[in-house]
């Protein structure tokens, strides 16, 4: 009878507390749900716009461009940063379903604000790891303010203008947690898509490199793909051959193996030998006969092994290994990644790379 | 429809085991196994199962003779040496269950309620152990039977979907860790697996005490089959560098997984119910032998062995009425204990070293030495007698 007593004060009580406190009861009209956020620095810490949707706004007919709003933030870390950011615009920001992250170009290149940003994201779990990446250098205002122009918000724009890339894999989409990898792992190549702004559009037009946690600068989108080729990313590409020929490129197999030249003289004693093979489809008119595939499959293989091996040794001017293959050595090169253990620089320093194409052309 | 006997069977004693592992094993040991022994790691998840079939081995030699009944060794005990025996064991009851408390908590803060306060979070999951406690063995282990694959299927699809982003490339190489290194990787993974000797305290509620053995080396082969599946699948996703710094990857991994059809965005918040349902599993068997060893130091007789409900059966009120009471104390002294312990660890990150370092070095060798000590004693003892 005493326990049931004790029992019988004991739950209403802890009934009640819980009601009180437990899952948080701001409704969905009083909380923001930003798509989209432009981080950058300023002489004291960093600057933010945020660009979300109104949702009370919302008429059944769907959203109106006028519903889209954005709210600043200044601060002096992560932490400032993003609680100016709760304060500065009525409503609770939630970040949960953010699609896109831009990065300025100049908070990139500036290692310790990217790195002390990166770690405060990754710490506390503020935006999703799932969430696209991008680096610009337009000016935020520009940038944000380009939902006016859009039929939607700029992360819809965006997170949409990734997905329908068929060139793509999934998971070569570039991530904040990309990100948060390619700063631990560090040693790895990430090509973060890079925008400009059109007229009436935002536009990918370049890669942004990171090698590693150095940030390497901007690189043509060809040179970008010619890499994300190299590394099998890409399921598909389209390529005009030089008599004007257009094909497309799918269903790639790509292999790897090293070669060492015993001389101590020589001075790129690696080579890494990337073999592709790919299906070609002709998408601008009809193989007739056998003679038109072999001189297509022909035409291909030169060119494809011209181009790739020029992107190649442009990349490796400016001390970047086009494959990414130095994460890979342990797999097929397990005497070379014991000598170029923690030393990526020595390894692309003395790494050359030859491609070699197999197409296959089928009938469309 | 079911018989009320508090006993179980050997299937829900091994889903128990099996949720008491891979709860704590998969949110702790991908990171320590990525600092360790990177790709090395998953040869320290497998191999940590010899350790732990040879303990499984050892006890159940001696189940036909003394694995039954903890209290009658204790009674064999001089006096001098039960009380410490019987102290360290509740304290190492207390002590892990009030770091699983710690776990989940966190665990609950950052990818559930970022901005409740700890202590709530932490008072609410030691009333739940409490409760479950209470409830008795029988009810707890119905409901992780049925749970059991409510739990799992989803775990696994969400590991075949993420399997499709492995990387096998992070997988390599191999072998290039020192021995020194494996071996200290696979005794750690074997401290988790150590976890099947908590089939020694629930023999007493098992309708059949022969099947143990069986029981123990089959939740020990699916812990490490899940252990090692998620290992191979953060590992494929991250890379060694990555996987290192992250503390609860798995629930990271979760998040990233894209469901076909995207009809559902935050599964990562439904996966941590998986994680919060295993760990609440190990909370609460911790919380169960140390109140069950402490009920027996209480009372000096046997505790755990259906003696309780002979008495209910003989209809003497009086007794089961004191031992409610003395049950209903135990209970709550465990709670507060184990409050305090969650606390200690959340204020203190020194005090978390402390701890690391003593079930490393401590708590974990004596908890198996002593037992194993305990059955080959009881052996011999039945075997002179």
């Amino acid at each position: 009878m005493r326990l049931r007593a004790l029992a019988a004060i004991l739950l209403p009580v802890i009934i009640c507390s819980a009601a009180l406190t437990g899952c948080s009861s701001t409704e969905l009209e009083e909380r923001n749900f930003p798509l989209a956020a432009y981080v950058d620095i300023t002489d004291e810490g960093y600057k933010m716009q945020l660009g979300f949707e109104q949702l009370k706004d919302v008429s059944s007919d769907g959203s109106d461009k006028e519903n889209n709003t954005s709210a600043d933030a200044t601060g002096t870390d992560g932490y400032a940063l993003f609680q100016e950011a709760q304060t500065s615009y009525p409503g609770e920001m939630d970040y949960n379903h953010m699609k896109a992250l831009i990065l300025g170009e100049a908070l990139i290149e500036d290692d310790a604000k990217r790195t002390e940003l990166l770690s405060y994201l990754e710490k506390q779990n503020v935006i999703a790891r799932n969430t696209l990446l991008f680096v610009s250098s337009e000016d935020m205002c520009d940038m944000m303010g380009m939902q006016e122009k859009l039929k939607e918000a700029v992360g819809t724009y965006l997170d949409t203008l990734i997905a329908s890339d068929k060139q793509l894999k999934d998971r070569a989409a570039v991530t904040l947690g990309s990100m948060f990898q390619a700063q631990h792992n560090n040693d790895e190549n990430l090509w973060i898509p890079y925008l400009t702004l059109g007229e009436e559009e935002i536009l990918f037009s370049d890669y942004y490199l990171m090698q590693g946690k150095r940030a390497k600068g901007i690189l043509s989108r060809q040179t970008g793909e010619a890499a994300l080729l190299s590394e099998h990313k890409l399921q598909e590409y389209a390529y005009v051959l030089e008599d004007g020929a257009a094909i497309r490129l799918s269903n790639f197999q790509c292999e790897y193996a090293l070669e060492t030249q015993d001389s101590p003289n020589a001075e790129q004693p690696l080579t890494e030998v990337i073999r592709i093979r790919a299906e070609a489809k002709r998408m601008d008119q009809r193989m007739e006969t056998v003679e038109d595939q072999k001189e297509l499959q022909q035409q291909a293989q030169r060119q494809m092994e011209q181009w790739m091996q020029q992107q190649a040794d442009l990349l490796a001017q400016a001390d970047v290994d086009i494959s990414n293959s130095y994460y890979r050595l342990g797999g097929y090169g397990r005497e070379v990644y014991d000598d170029y253990q923690n030393d990526w620089q020595g390894y692309r320093r003395d790494l050359n790379i030859r491609f070699e194409w197999e197409v296959r052309p089928v009938s469309r | 429809m079911f018989s009320e006997n508090q006993k179980i069977s050997v299937r829900q004693m091994t889903r128990l085991l099996v949720y008491d592992m891979i709860g704590i094993s998969t949110l702790m040991l991908p990171a320590f196994l990525a600092k360790l022994l990177g790709q090395d790691g998953i040869f320290a998840l497998l191999l940590a199962l010899l350790p732990a079939f040879l303990v499984v081995w050892f006890l159940e030699r001696s189940v036909a003779g003394s694995w039954k009944d903890f209290g009658a060794h204790m009674r064999r005990m001089p006096l001098w040496l039960r009380i410490p025996v019987l102290v360290f064991y509740i304290c190492e009851g207390v002590l892990t269950a009030g770091y699983g408390v710690y776990l989940l908590g966190d665990l609950v803060l950052q990818h559930l309620l970022p901005d409740e306060t700890y202590w709530l979070v932490v008072f609410i999951l030691i009333l739940l152990g409490g409760y479950g406690i209470w409830r008795g063995i029988e009810g707890r282990a119905r409901v992780y039977e049925i749970l059991f694959w409510i739990l799992m299927a989803p775990l696994l699809l969400m590991l075949l979907l993420a399997a499709k982003d492995v990387d096998t490339w992070y997988w390599t190489p191999v072998f290039s860790h020192d021995l020194w290194s494996l071996l200290r990787g696979t005794g750690i993974v074997f401290l988790f697996y150590l976890i099947v000797i908590f089939a020694f305290f629930l023999t007493p509620y098992l309708q059949d005490s022969r099947q143990v053995g069986n029981g123990c080396r089959k939740s020990l082969l699916i812990a490490a089959g899940v252990n090692g599946a998620v290992y191979l699948v953060l590992l494929g996703n991250f890379g060694t560098g990555a996987l290192a710094e992250m503390p609860y990857a798995v629930i990271d991994l979760m998040s990233m997984v894209k469901l076909p059809g995207g009809f559902f965005e935050r599964q990562d918040a439904f996966m941590v119910a998986i994680w919060f349902f295993t760990l609440y599993a190990f909370i609460n068997t911790d919380m169960f032998y140390a109140s069950d060893i402490l009920r027996f130091l209480a009372k000096g007789r046997a505790a755990g062995t259906g003696q309780d409900k002979t008495d209910e059966k003989e209809g003497q009120q009086e007794a089961v009425q004191s031992e409610k009471i003395l049950q209903f104390w135990t209970v709550a002294a465990v709670m507060a204990l184990t409050f305090g312990v969650a606390a200690v660890l959340y204020l203190s990150m020194q005090w978390r070293e402390y701890f690391y370092y003593f079930q490393m070095w401590a708590g974990a060798p004596l908890f198996i030495l002593i037992l194993l000590g305990l059955q080959w004693g009881g052996r011999r003892t039945d075997h002179e007698a």
